[in-house]
Order: structure tokens, then C-alpha cells, then sequence
């Protein structure tokens, strides 16, 4: 056999055989829509990408569209329900090709997170998808410019343009193929829900740690109005219809170190005798009043001084008020413009079971023991005041030193500055006669809660500072029954 | 005609490159006149041998390629036949993996292979990985039910079942909606697995899943909505998978594989009832003396199915891995189990009266070893006296017999003069090179226990033995290739059984011991029954082959 009759016989071999291979067509998905929505469909990586609202129930999803290439075929077809909770595949076959595409959904959020009017940020209600801002009587809502945050990816009409508010208006959030339409109403009120007070008299007297505290809550707390001690003292500003006070009480040049200073304080505040007789008679009965009728208080820095003066810690021997159940131990180791730097965030630490305690709701680093309260490099003055635990300081030390605390002051002890152990920096009281959270007082003595910074090092960025706000907001949701 | 390739001497080699050359047809048309290799004196030597498994095995099934998974059995009313379905490995699995397999027998000793019925899902879906499940038939639907684990990292839940349905039991469609998650009932979402239903005593379905160290039991009328009934813990806080529930005469059973890195291997629980059992299971009321266990380490992912009269169980016998056959028989340690999946080994359960369960051999693998082979006696030691088929053997006297085939059957009875006369067999027993160390692996039967409780019991032990060079005699104990213990006969007598299918060994005895293992090298070696120190009487041995 000679070698060009084999090659022969190999070309001939090659000629005879038809490949039976289909090889013509494409293995394309060229349109898909799953309940009515549509996809982004990548050719290169054979992906689709299903854009549906927030709101899509995806464990049982129909395949509304689905268009091949000519030809094609798939295990998938129109009318076929999907669980997408999870990607699947689609096999499609053409002849003898096949491809397989990976189905997965983006959900696209459609979300107003913020909107805020005149300074007011709104209560948004994301279920009834409504928006409500509360602005003081008198301001002019026919023009006036909303600043409005959404999702990420999402776009709405209207933001930062101004508009007639004399009436509902809608804002409309698109992202992609979905969309959600907020209603938005302005309520004017002339009387306020909420007092954010001072020892100052005036708001523009407010130094710059409670003025920052009292910005935020006027723009969060509906219904907030600025209220002196003094205007409390002399009728001024009633608290018939409050339902929440806060005090942020901050002050430079030296902390106010319990009761007696606290009680100096106050009387020279309100302009009245540095005596309890006098002191009672100008404010505390009217707080005690406000107190002991539901009304409820979130007391920060050395406000916290103040529930014992106001009926929260009774003698269990005689029944009267325990003035003396006041914080024992207050600092302040720097002045607002020369604040000491952190040299990371500064956290209190959660005590006992109380992890779950809506105070300590959604915080950023959340879900431990720790409660993180500033950044690296953040500026605070230290201005603490507690109940100190250290051996030998005071009968709220030692190994019976919480119980002691429990039967004299009466509350229930939220934070203390070492894990498990240490001083008391957050506390509450009951209601009035009643339970924890609506109508009590929360009190935060930690010298981490600090809500301004006038000088920040280099290396500050906002992390864990953004919980104060949280933490307040949580406070005044829980005191207020929301 | 017919020659081997490696028998061409380099003359022919030479020729061949010549033609290959030329032509690559050129060479089969050429005259061929060479001649085969002499056989191997098989019967005439001793001398050490170094087989390899077949590809594919028969009776302990494995397929051609890769190795099998977990394995589902069902008895099949329609056709009659046990059907398993399993999880295909393959030594390199891609993204997709463990698709399942179906294998139909009627006799549980050989498999008819169905092919895939269950392919695993493309790689972003839940079920890229498939994992144990069941199958369930429903005689008023006429509808085949798989529920099975789909198993994805990537995806929000790592595991959640999932299911497939079909109207022949062997084309299936996989349920594109139907989802149930761990995390929706307050369970795991990494750990919710292998899903087994079964019909309880209240005509309703019920399936246990393996959650997080607690079992997950949901209840179903239709087969196909299910609500959570309840979660009880696993025996001993261990994670425990592959649950096997069924109804045995008037017990209850569970049986689970253990996946304790030291405890590692199948148990099984006990109840009058489905609630006494699940008590029997969270509260750790073993019902035999070595905590439930069954078999060996050698033992995994097994479970059951009957077919009214007689109840099996096939679980997987791990593949080893090692250089030569010496380092795979020693890879197994107590705390490591070198492979996931292997040979499908099955064997008949039996039940006593108490309800206790022993695995037997299965009479159908008994009948497939039908060849007789005359065990030839090549050696005798100091102490032995035996005449082929009978015997006594003392001391430390040995047997040595000839070579074994690839699917062996060997059985005999052994009973010892003491009750803690030990004995053992020897495989991959014959002579290495000269100067090379001589070794082989000893089963030894510890019938006289050290540990306390354990000394009216028995187990099979596993180790390396051997002479170096200098004739000086070493072993190596094998922690990981241990069987359960069982009870020692009360008249020192053994009737054993020891099936081999290449690799794997399978040994019983006396409706109570079952210990599976593998003894890579053991085909085409000699082997020996040996007298640890006491006396023991062998008779009736028999060999028999396919």
C-alpha cells in the first residue's frame, strides 16, 4: 500500500463526512420582562438582569416576555413562575447550540429618605409612602424649596425646586422602571408638642454644643418650640400640652458638680433665690407637675441632675422627695474651644440585658454591648457627669453599689463607662407612677455624648458621631410612645 | 486477533514507529505475529502483587467515572425494584456539582445505572451544588416527588430544599418556585439540608431536615405545602445529617450520620413511636452499648428502603488516597476521613425482638458468589494444623492460603477455646524482594476489650504489620478503620462472613457485627487466618467467587 493511497483514502474519508451538527441559529434571549418588568440583558456575560420596585414579591414571580433569537427554544417560557429570591438559569437551545443565561433581579429602591422644608425635615411614613412637615404658623409655604434625599440610583422631580405647599403635593421617585409616588403635606402649628429648653434666656443666647442639640431637634421633633427656664418660671411658655422636653445643659469653665451647683445654676437661670423653697415655687413644681401628668424629659450632660429635684427618687422612709439622689460625680476637662482629641471613637458600654433597649436602636457598629459615640480625632470637652463606682468613692460603689442605686434612685441603670462594670452614664426613670418609655426621663451623663466639635484633628471623618443623633432620635421616639 | 501492547518486544516497537511514519493505517494491516505474555504464575507464587481496582464495580457499585454520594434509596412499586438515586462525584467537579444519578437492582448486588435524572443547577443557582434529599411517590397524584438540598454559598441562604417532580420516576422538572428556607422559620440558612419524608402513623407526610444541631420535622396532606411542627435537638449537640426515618415492625427509627471529626460514622435511635423517638434522639438514648453506632468510619450517608418484606441500607465506603497501596490502607485516621464519597455498599438490616438493629449480609450478593475456589494452603507456622477446610491453629500460628480473586466470599466458622482468644485475618500477605521490608495488613478481632464496659464486646481492628529488612517485626495501628463494638458470642462462636468487591471488604458475623472498609491491594494477594495467643478451631471455610 503506497503512502499517497492512504492519503487518499483520508481525503476521501474527510469528504464523506457531513458533520449533522446544527450549527446555524443563535442561543439569544432578546427581551424578558417578569411581571411587567423589564431586564438588562448582557450578550457578553449571558446575564439578566430583572429590574422590579422594592415592593416585588419575589418568591413567585410570572415571566411576562420572552423573546428568542429564531428558532431558539427555552427550558423556560412565557407564563412560567420564577422564585427569584434567588438567580436561576435558562437554558436556550438552537439546533445543537446551547447557552445558558443567569436570571437575577436588581431591586431597585425607590425610597425618599429625607425631606426637608424651611429647615424641617419631614416624618415620612413609608408604607402610606406620605410625607408630613410640620412648620411654625406664619411661615410662607406658597414658594418654598424642598431638599429631598433618595436611594441610591434613584431620581426624583422637584428636588430643590421651589413650590406651593398651600396644598398636598406629590414627588414621584424613579429608579430604573420602578417608581414610588410620596404624598406630601405641611401642617402649620402655632402651638408647640415639644420644648427644647435652657438655662438661657434667649435661643440666640444658646452656646454652641446646645444650640447644635436644639437645631437638631427643631428640625426632627415636630412641633418644637425654644423655652428659657425662665419663660417656664414666669408662665411665659406653658407645659400644658407638651408631650417631650429635652435639655441639653452644656456650659465651659468647670463642670456644675451636683446638687448644689446644679441648684446655683438654676436659680441664677430662672432669677429667683438659690433656696429650694424659692427654686420649687419658680420651676421645679412645674416640671414635677409636668413630670407626675405624663410628660416625659430627655436630659443630656448636666440636665441629668435634674429628676431627683423633680419627684422621680422618693424616701422610702418618708415618703418626701430625695433631693440628694442627685449624679455624685461630674468633670469637665476642657473648654468647647479647646476640646481634647480622640484618639478613637469614644464608647460607653450597655448594661445588663439592655442591648435590646429601642435607646440603642439601628447604631452604627450596633448590635453589641458597645456604644460607639465619637470618631478619631473629634474634639470633646469630657464633660461628664455620673454616679461614680469606683471602691471606696460612694455608697453606689462596690459590689452592692448598682442595687444601692436601684433602691435609692429609683431608675434603671442603661450604660456604664466599663463593660459590666463601672460608673452609671445612662439611666432612665419610669413614668410617673408608671412603666418605662412614654412620660419617663432618659438621662445620658457619658462624656461621649457630645453633640459639637470646634476643632476636629486630621484624620476626623464622621463614622460612629452620627449615633448621638440616633440615639436622641431613638430617645425621643421611646419617651414620646412612637 | 488478540495481544497486549506492552508485549512487543523493541524489534516490534521499531517497526511500529516505521509504519507510524508512513501511515497510521499501515500498522493494523501489517501481519501480526506476535505472541502474548505468559500468564502469571498465579497459582505457583507467592510473591507480592500490586493490583488496582477495576473500573467500575458491580456489587459494591461504583460507577465507571467518579465515585457515588449519598446515596436515596426507594422501593419502586411500579417496577418493582429497589431504585437509588445518588450524588455523582467526580474527582474534579465544576461549579455545578453532585448531579443525581439513578441506579434500579432487584437483587441489591447488581445496578443497572439509569443515568442523571437531576442535573445541578448553573453556577449562580441555588441547586449548583446538589446535595441528599429522598424520593417519594404519591400513588394518587402518580407523581414522583425528589426533595432535595440545593446548596450555594453565593446565593442568600447557603442551603435550602428544594424539590422536582416527576410522572415516571425518571424524567424530572424541577419546581422553579418552590422554596423553603431555614431562615423563614427561624433556622439556619447555612446549615438546612437533606430533607427525608416519610408517612407517619397520622396519614400525614412528615420530613426532617438537618438545620444548625437541631432537626427541622415540617408536616404535609398534600406532598406539597408543609408547615413547621417542631425542632428538636441533635444527640450530644453534634452536627448530625442525612436522617433516615422509617417504621420497622412496631418501632421507630432514626438513622443519622454523625459528623463528629472523631465520632464520625452512622447511628441510629429507637422509639415505640415517632415521639418517643424524636425524645430517644434529642435526649441521646443510644440503644445499643457502643452509642448507637453501626458499622465503621468506613460507613457514611447510609440509608433505607423496604419493600414490605425485607428492609436494606446503602451508604457510601470512602475512596483512600496514597501513593501505593500501604499509605491509602493507612490515610484513615480518627480524625479525619481522607474522601467524600465512594463504593455504594449495602446491607440487609435485621431486627431483634428489644427492636435493636444489626446489618447482615444481603442474600443476593451471597448467591453472585457462586465460582467455588479450593483455598490452597501455601504455608503453615508453628501451632497450625489445617487441612484446607478445617483446623486448629494456637499461639501465634498462622495459615497462609493462595491467592484471593477480585470478588471474594469467604467464610467460615472460628471458635475460640477462651472467650478472649483473639484471632485475626491477614491480607495483602506474600514475599516482597529481598531486602525490601515484608508487610501486610491484619484484621484482628478484639474480643476482650480494655476499656471498661467494653469487655463482653467485640470489634474489628485495622493495622499495618510487618518485618523491616533486618527482620524485625513492626505494626501500625489504623485509628480511623475501626468497627463498632458488638456483642462477643456467648459460645466463643464465630460464623464470619467477608465480601470483597476490589478494594472494598465487607465483614459480618453472627447477625451482629457489620464493619465495612477498604483494603486497597487485597485482589490477586495471599491472605491468612492467624492465632493472636489463644487457641481457636476453624471449619467449614469456604471461597467463592464471580
Amino acid at each position: 500500500m503506497s503512502l499517497c493511497a492512504v492519503l487518499g483514502a483520508f481525503v476521501a474519508a474527510c469528504t464523506d463526512n457531513q458533520s449533522n451538527l446544527v450549527l446555524s441559529g443563535d442561543c439569544l434571549v432578546q427581551e424578558f420582562e417578569v411581571a411587567g418588568s423589564g431586564a438588562e440583558i448582557d450578550r457578553t456575560a449571558y446575564t439578566i438582569t430583572v429590574q422590579v420596585p422594592e415592593d416585588t414579591p419575589l418568591d413567585d414571580v410570572e415571566v411576562t416576555k420572552l423573546v428568542l433569537s429564531d428558532g431558539a427554544v427555552a427550558d423556560v417560557v412565557q407564563g412560567a413562575h420564577l422564585n427569584l429570591t434567588v438567580p436561576r438559569a435558562i437554558q436556550v437551545t438552537n439546533g445543537s447550540l446551547k447557552q445558558v443565561w443567569t436570571v437575577r433581579v436588581k431591586v431597585m429602591q425607590t425610597q425618599i429618605l429625607s425631606f426637608t422644608l424651611g429647615g424641617f425635615n419631614g416624618v415620612i411614613d413609608q408604607a402610606a409612602q406620605t410625607i408630613t412637615v410640620y412648620l411654625k404658623e406664619g411661615t410662607d409655604i406658597t414658594s418654598i424649596k424642598p431638599y429631598i434625599t433618595v436611594s441610591e440610583g434613584a431620581t426624583v422631580d422637584g428636588n430643590e425646586v421651589s413650590a406651593d405647599f398651600t396644598s398636598v403635593r406629590h414627588y414621584i421617585v424613579k429608579n430604573g422602571n420602578a417608581l414610588r409616588d410620596y404624598t406630601v403635606s405641611v401642617v402649620l402649628w402655632s402651638t408647640p408638642k415639644a420644648l427644647y429648653i435652657s438655662g438661657s434666656a434667649r435661643e440666640s443666647e444658646l452656646n454652641m454644643e446646645e444650640r447644635t442639640a436644639y437645631e437638631w431637634m427643631k428640625a426632627n421633633v415636630p412641633m418644637t418650640a425654644f423655652a428659657s427656664l425662665r419663660d417656664i418660671a414666669d408662665g411665659t411658655t406653658s407645659l400644658d400640652v407638651i408631650d417631650l422636653i429635652y435639655w441639653h445643659c452644656a456650659k465651659d469653665n468647670g463642670a456644675l458638680d451636683g446638687h448644689d451647683p446644679f441648684m446655683a445654676y438654676v436659680a441664677n437661670a430662672v432669677g429667683c433665690a438659690n433656696n429650694m423653697d424659692a427654686l420649687n415655687a419658680a420651676v421645679f413644681n412645674k416640671l414635677g407637675a409636668y413630670y407626675s401628668e405624663g410628660g416625659s424629659m430627655l436630659l443630656t450632660r448636666y440636665a441629668t441632675i435634674l429628676p431627683p429635684f423633680i419627684g422621680t427618687s422618693i424616701d422610702a422612709g418618708g415618703g418626701w422627695m430625695d433631693t440628694w439622689a442627685t449624679p455624685n460625680n461630674c468633670w469637665q476637662a476642657r473648654n468647647e474651644d479647646d476640646p481634647e482629641l480622640c484618639g478613637g471613637p469614644w464608647t460607653f458600654s450597655i448594661y445588663g440585658d439592655n442591648i435590646g433597649h429601642p435607646l440603642f436602636a439601628d447604631l452604627v457598629g450596633g448590635g453589641t454591648a458597645t456604644v460607639y459615640c465619637t470618631d478619631k480625632d473629634y474634639g470633646v470637652t469630657n464633660s461628664v457627669v455620673c454616679y461614680n463606682h469606683a471602691e471606696g468613692w460612694s455608697e453606689y460603689s462596690g459590689a452592692n453599689g448598682y442595687n444601692h442605686w436601684n433602691e435609692r434612685v429609683q431608675g434603671r441603670i442603661l450604660g456604664v463607662n466599663d463593660p459590666g462594670n463601672g460608673n452609671i452614664v445612662a439611666w432612665e426613670f419610669p413614668a410617673k407612677g408608671g412603666a418605662y418609655g412614654q412620660g419617663g426621663i432618659i438621662c445620658l451623663g457619658t462624656g461621649c455624648f457630645d453633640w459639637y466639635s470646634a476643632r476636629t484633628g486630621a484624620e476626623y471623618k464622621e463614622n460612629y458621631h452620627r449615633n448621638i443623633a440616633r440615639m436622641a432620635g431613638n430617645a425621643c421616639r421611646y419617651l414620646m410612645g412612637n | 486477533m488478540r495481544y497486549n501492547i506492552f508485549s512487543y518486544n523493541r524489534q516490534t516497537l521499531a517497526t511500529l514507529l516505521v509504519g507510524a511514519l508512513a501511515g497510521a493505517g499501515l500498522a493494523s494491516c501489517s501481519e501480526d505475529t506476535y505472541t502474548p505474555d505468559p500468564d502469571r504464575g498465579w497459582e505457583s507464587t507467592t510473591d507480592v502483587f500490586v493490583p488496582t481496582d477495576e473500573t467500575g464495580f458491580s456489587t459494591y457499585y461504583n460507577p465507571a467515572i467518579g465515585t457515588c454520594g449519598d446515596p436515596m434509596p426507594y422501593y419502586d412499586q411500579k417496577s418493582g425494584e429497589f431504585r437509588i438515586l445518588y450524588l455523582q462525584e467526580f474527582a474534579q467537579n465544576t461549579e455545578s456539582y453532585h448531579p443525581m444519578w439513578l441506579l434500579s437492582t432487584k437483587d441489591c448486588a447488581n445496578y443497572t445505572n439509569l443515568g442523571e435524572v437531576l442535573p445541578a443547577g448553573a453556577a449562580a443557582e441555588q441547586d449548583a451544588g446538589v446535595g441528599t434529599g429522598c424520593c417519594v411517590y404519591d400513588a394518587e397524584q402518580e407523581t414522583y416527588y425528589i426533595y432535595y438540598t440545593g446548596h450555594n454559598a453565593a446565593c442568600p441562604q447557603t442551603e435550602a430544599v428544594m424539590r422536582a417532580t416527576s410522572t415516571d420516576g425518571l424524567h424530572y422538572k424541577k419546581d422553579m418556585v418552590w422554596m423553603l428556607k431555614g431562615a423563614e422559620y427561624g433556622l439556619s440558612d447555612t446549615d438546612f439540608r437533606d430533607p427525608q419524608i416519610f408517612a407517619g402513623d397520622d396519614n400525614r407526610w412528615h420530613m426532617v431536615v438537618s438545620g444548625k444541631l437541631q432537626f427541622a420535622e415540617f408536616v404535609s396532606d398534600n406532598l406539597q405545602d408543609w408547615t413547621l411542627a417542631e425542632s428538636f435537638g441533635m444527640p450530644w449537640g453534634r452536627m448530625s445529617e442525612c436522617p433516615d426515618v422509617f417504621k420497622m415492625g412496631d418501632w421507630w427509627y432514626m438513622i443519622l450520620s454523625d459528623q463528629d471529626k472523631y465520632g464520625r460514622c452512622i447511628k441510629y435511635f429507637k422509639g415505640r413511636t415517632w415521639a418517643e423517638l424524636k425524645n430517644a434522639v434529642k435526649n441521646a438514648w443510644f440503644p445499643n452499648a457502643d452509642e448507637g453506632k453501626l458499622d465503621s468510619r468506613g460507613y457514611f450517608a447510609a440509608k433505607t428502603a423496604g419493600n414490605g418484606q425485607d428492609r436494606y441500607i446503602w451508604g457510601w465506603c470512602p475512596i483512600r488516597y496514597g501513593a501505593d497501596i500501604y499509605a491509602k490502607n493507612t490515610s484513615v485516621r480518627d480524625d479525619v476521613e481522607p474522601a467524600w464519597a465512594g463504593a455504594l455498599v449495602c446491607h440487609r438490616i435485621a431486627q431483634k425482638e428489644d427492636g435493636q438493629l444489626a446489618f447482615v449480609p444481603v442474600p443476593g450478593i451471597a448467591s453472585k458468589y457462586g465460582k467455588s475456589v479450593q483455598p490452597v494452603v501455601v504455608e503453615q507456622t508453628e501451632g497450625a494444623d489445617f487441612d484446607g477446610m478445617n483446623g486448629r491453629i494456637s499461639g501465634f500460628g498462622m495459615v497462609r492460603f493462595s491467592r484471593l480473586g477480585y470478588h471474594n466470599h469467604i467464610s467460615m466458622t472460628v471458635k475460640t477455646r477462651n472467650a478472649g482468644d483473639k484471632f485475626a485475618f491477614c491480607f495483602v500477605r506474600g514475599e516482597h524482594k529481598d531486602g525490601e521490608e515484608n508487610k501486610w495488613f491484619q484484621m484482628g478481632f478484639n474480643n476482650q476489650h480494655w476499656e471498661s464496659g467494653k469487655s463482653n464486646l467485640c470489634r474489628v481492628e485495622f493495622k499495618l504489620e510487618g518485618n523491616d529488612a533486618e527482620g524485625r517485626y513492626f505494626d501500625q495501628f489504623v485509628n480511623g478503620a475501626l468497627s463498632n463494638f458488638v456483642p462477643r458470642p456467648a459460645d466463643n462462636t464465630y460464623n464470619i462472613d467477608i465480601f470483597t468487591d476490589n478494594s472494598v471488604v465487607v465483614v459480618y458475623y453472627n447477625n451482629v457485627l457489620s464493619y465495612t472498609t477498604r483494603i486497597y491491594g487485597i485482589q490477586k494477594n495471599g491472605w491468612s487466618i492467624n492465632s493472636l495467643g489463644g487457641e481457636i478451631e476453624v471449619s467449614d471455610l469456604k471461597v467463592t467467587q464471580y
